[in-house]
């Protein structure tokens, strides 16, 4: 059969169907055209106030790269604390020293002796002046401390 | 003004003057009916369609500042109705791909029980054996014999050639024939 033919007959039966080739059989609730475009704008405002999964998902990577500088932050600061703590704690213990010194220059020599003899409860009258007033700085350190 | 007698031009206009909602309310008036049926028709259930017609106009709204006028309102928003119903149909599985002459005619048994299918057997057995054609050709059948549209404008919704739509059509048609040539 030639095409032109095929086409003649298929539109034919095309023809006979085209009066059941409607909306007619769908139906839809009643009042559905009426209340649609109310609830499209609802849904619009609804939408509105999501956050779109885009934006989640581009706050949640800048929240990650910043948390992973922080992190990496954090651990080289461990890391310099843990690996240099000689040349710190030097520092510290010089500086202790001598701050204790210097609070040691301040006191009067005799109070501090008198003050250390009645606590250890010693005679201070079994001690030569000669002797306490030849104490040194270092003595006097060593006297209290020990 | 009729809803259908607004010009696209004029929703644009108004868009494009910041009156954003009232742009898209007389779209929605315009088109709601239409995009309805043309989604209804591919999906068959009234509430898919429900749900879908929602969707496209949010999509709509959403995309309408970056609508450019290469195309025809008419053309993006049936390009947008009918992209987001195939990805329904194929996301849900919806397509049955029994024959339509095989014993399991489950288009039939379906629209048979759809509460809001009322039609006669032989339109029952129309729409049942549109669902059994491929997508390409159901799409091309539906826009060109229900919804008469011209080739040139089923070609720029489908961004397809009008040569493969005529040839896409003429298989859909020969299939339909050969199930009701017997009964007609």
């Amino acid at each position: 059969m030639h095409y032109f033919e095929i086409m003649n007959k298929n539109n034919d039966i095309l023809d006979k169907l085209k009066p059941y080739a409607t909306n007619r059989p769908f139906e839809v609730p009643e009042g559905y055209f009426e209340s649609l475009e109310g609830r499209i704008m609802q849904r619009v405002v609804n939408e509105k106030t999501i956050v779109p999964k885009s934006k989640v998902r581009s706050i949640t990577i800048w929240f990650s790269a910043v948390a992973a500088v922080v992190a990496i932050l954090f651990a080289l600061q461990v890391w310099i604390h843990l690996f240099e703590p000689q040349k710190i704690d030097g520092k510290m213990n010089v500086y202790a020293e001598m701050q204790f010194d210097l609070g040691a220059m301040d006191f009067d020599e005799n109070e501090l002796i008198l003050a250390v003899a009645k606590n250890q409860a010693i005679d201070i009258k079994s001690i030569e002046i000669d002797y306490v007033s030849g104490v040194t700085a270092d003595d006097l350190e060593t006297l209290v401390l020990f | 003004m009729a809803p259908a007698e607004v010009s696209d031009q004029h929703i644009i206009d108004l868009y494009k003057s910041n009156q954003h909602e009232e742009a898209f309310r007389l779209l929605i008036a315009k088109y709601q009916s239409r995009l309805y049926w043309h989604i209804r028709k591919l999906v068959i259930s009234h509430d898919d369609a429900d749900d879908l017609v929602q969707e496209v106009f949010v999509k709509i709204w959403q995309n309408l500042s970056k609508f450019r006028g290469d195309a025809s309102l008419f053309t993006w928003v049936y390009r947008i109705a009918t992209n987001e119903t195939l990805t329904f149909l194929r996301k849900n599985n919806k397509r049955k791909t029994v024959s339509i002459d095989s014993d399991d005619l489950n288009w039939d048994n379906y629209l048979a029980s759809d509460s809001y299918f009322n039609g006669s057997e032989i339109e029952k057995r129309l729409h049942a054996s549109v669902q059994t054609l491929p997508e390409k050709q159901r799409l091309v059948f539906q826009m060109k014999y229900f919804e008469e549209m011209k080739y040139e404008e089923i070609s720029e919704v489908l961004k397809v050639s009008v040569g493969s739509l005529k040839a896409s059509f003429h298989h859909a048609v020969k299939k339909i024939e050969t199930i009701f040539e017997k009964e007609l």
